[in-house]
């Protein structure tokens, strides 16, 4: 078995579970014996030296750079040492339960000193074999959780993803560091206006510019009235809108100060968990089945601040419900509406509007492994400031919850009917347990981008 | 080039010496991916803070 190859461990976990019919039990033990030999992968030692080298490093960085670069190497190094534990716990632990099946292996298959399957003895074997599931799978699960949080700490490096684009490296600075602020919604999570794929699309679309739009634009930005405004510009312009649609945007947001530009030009705060409102007003489903309608709207909103200043300049609640209505229209046109909407129509709405692919798929909760590797895709999709559609269920699809954002071990969902987001431990999301945060037990299926696959 | 870029840039390379390899460390191939995803991403962010500083030494 190779030590780093996800799939043989994955392998191993379901011929480990298959040995725990007892008639194959015993004509298989020598086999487990054998492919247990190699312990869960990974070295913890190393990872202790490079999780004290992020640690070091974001000491020296203090003076440096601004604090969240230093809170993401601080982060990677907490993320480091804590594999670095699990790894070490569970290669001790695959050791211990290795040497007790071997004797209960021998247990099973001796009487006395004779070589006669013991049927007595074969619950200990089977315990055993229990125990070394748990062993592999706790590790499969651990790497999963790695993953996540590095792909939520490279989501971060937002500035290189702006300059990449084209930005100038003390433009991309700027507004990378721009977050969203609504009071009561804490800031534990990366709430940037600009996400690292959106402030790479602002540069692509800058340096596309025709020289007479890209005069115009930088005339919006030396207009504008602070550099939240300009964020917010440059937000609009990777959204797609042409620069003359943006002459009468910037009109209305100029000289606005931060609360009205962050409560009129978005719906939801990433920020943290909360109730989420809008001009005294919840952003949630007022209908039975608008679950899917609503987090489309609220998507769409973070991806478009003209999109969501249409919402939000006059009457909310009335445009809000008139816009409920019309995109449930518009994404149901064949699966029945008592249904709310389907995965495929939440998929074709959220390419037409967001300026990212997305791609929906079903998905077999039975299979764990499925499970983790699909919502970890969700979960890397938020990192990156794509929301990510999940539709949970009891024996049918039901309902659908809109996953926002990632930091450090925790994923934040917007829960439509409540209008809350609310924090989920990564821990409990990778692994589909999602009744307390949803309502409901079953994955039925993801809308993600389509980049994922 | 400021000072301070230039301590930027030795913080930085000493970092990167001493972690870019560490992925294996990982052990499973999903983990190890994300880690040098990480670790690229953040070589490119501490660059653009070096560009920055080196600029705003030169201004």
């Amino acid at each position: 078995m190779a030590s780093s190859d996800y799939r043989q461990v994955t392998t191993l976990v379901q011929r480990l579970g298959r040995l725990l019919n007892p008639v194959a039990l015993v004509e298989l033990i020598r086999e487990v014996i054998s492919a247990v030999s190699e312990p869960p992968p990974g070295d913890p030692d190393a990872l202790d030296r490079l999780a004290a080298a992020y640690r070091q490093t974001a000491a020296e960085l203090r003076s440096l750079v601004p604090h969240h670069a230093v809170q993401a190497f601080t982060e990677a190094a907490d993320a480091l040492a804590e594999l670095a534990g699990t790894v070490r716990t569970q290669q001790r632990r695959q050791v211990e339960l290795r040497l007790a099946l071997r004797a209960a292996a021998h247990d099973a298959t001796h009487i006395g000193s004779v070589a006669l399957p013991d049927p007595t003895a074969l619950d200990d074997v089977a315990r055993r074999v229990n125990e070394l599931v748990a062993v592999y799978t706790d590790s499969l699960d651990a790497a999963d959780r790695a993953a996540a949080r590095f792909t939520d700490l490279a989501g971060r490096a937002r500035a290189a993803a702006g300059v990449e684009g084209g930005l100038a490296p003390a433009t991309a600075v700027l507004l990378a560091g721009q977050m969203v602020s609504i009071p009561g919604i804490g800031d534990d999570y990366d709430d940037g206006i600009l996400s690292a794929a959106q402030l790479r699309a602002a540069g692509w679309r800058v340096h596309g510019l025709a020289e007479a739009d890209r005069v115009a634009f930088t005339g919006l930005l030396s207009r504008a009235g602070s550099d939240r405004e300009r964020a917010w510009l440059h937000k609009a312009l990777a959204a797609g809108h042409p620069v003359a649609e943006l002459t009468g945007f910037a009109e209305e947001i100029r000289g606005r100060d931060a609360l009205w530009l962050d409560s009129h030009l978005s719906l939801i705060d990433r920020g943290g968990a909360g109730n989420q409102r809008r001009l005294g007003h919840d952003v949630r489903q007022y209908e039975d089945t608008t679950c899917g309608t609503t987090c489309l709207i609220v998507a769409r909103a973070e991806c478009d601040p003209l999109y969501a200043l249409s919402l939000t300049t006059a009457d909310f609640p009335a445009r809000f419900a008139a816009e409920r209505a019309r995109v449930h229209d518009q994404t149901n046109l064949l699966w029945p509406e008592s249904l709310g909407t389907s995965p495929r129509g939440m998929a074709r709405y959220l390419s037409a509007h967001t300026g990212v692919r997305y791609a929906w798929h079903l998905v077999d909760d039975t299979d764990h492994r499925r499970v983790s590797s699909t919502l970890r895709e969700v979960v890397a999709a938020a990192d990156f400031g794509t929301p990510a559609p999940v539709l949970v269920g009891g024996p049918v699809p039901r309902h659908y919850v809109l996953v926002v954002g990632h930091s450090a071990g925790a994923v934040l969902v917007y829960e439509p009917t409540s209008g809350d987001t609310v924090r989920v431990e990564a821990h409990d999301f990778l692994a589909g347990t999602l009744t307390a945060s949803t309502g409901f037990a079953h994955l039925q299926a993801v809308v993600v981008p389509d980049t994922m696959h | 080039m400021s000072e301070l870029a230039e301590a930027l840039r030795a913080v930085r390379s000493a970092w990167d010496q001493a972690t870019r390899d560490g992925g294996e460390a990982c052990g499973m191939d999903v983990a190890e991916r994300a880690y040098q995803e990480m670790q690229a991403a953040w070589f490119a962010e501490l660059g653009v803070h070096i560009a920055l500083l080196g600029r705003a030494d030169g201004q």
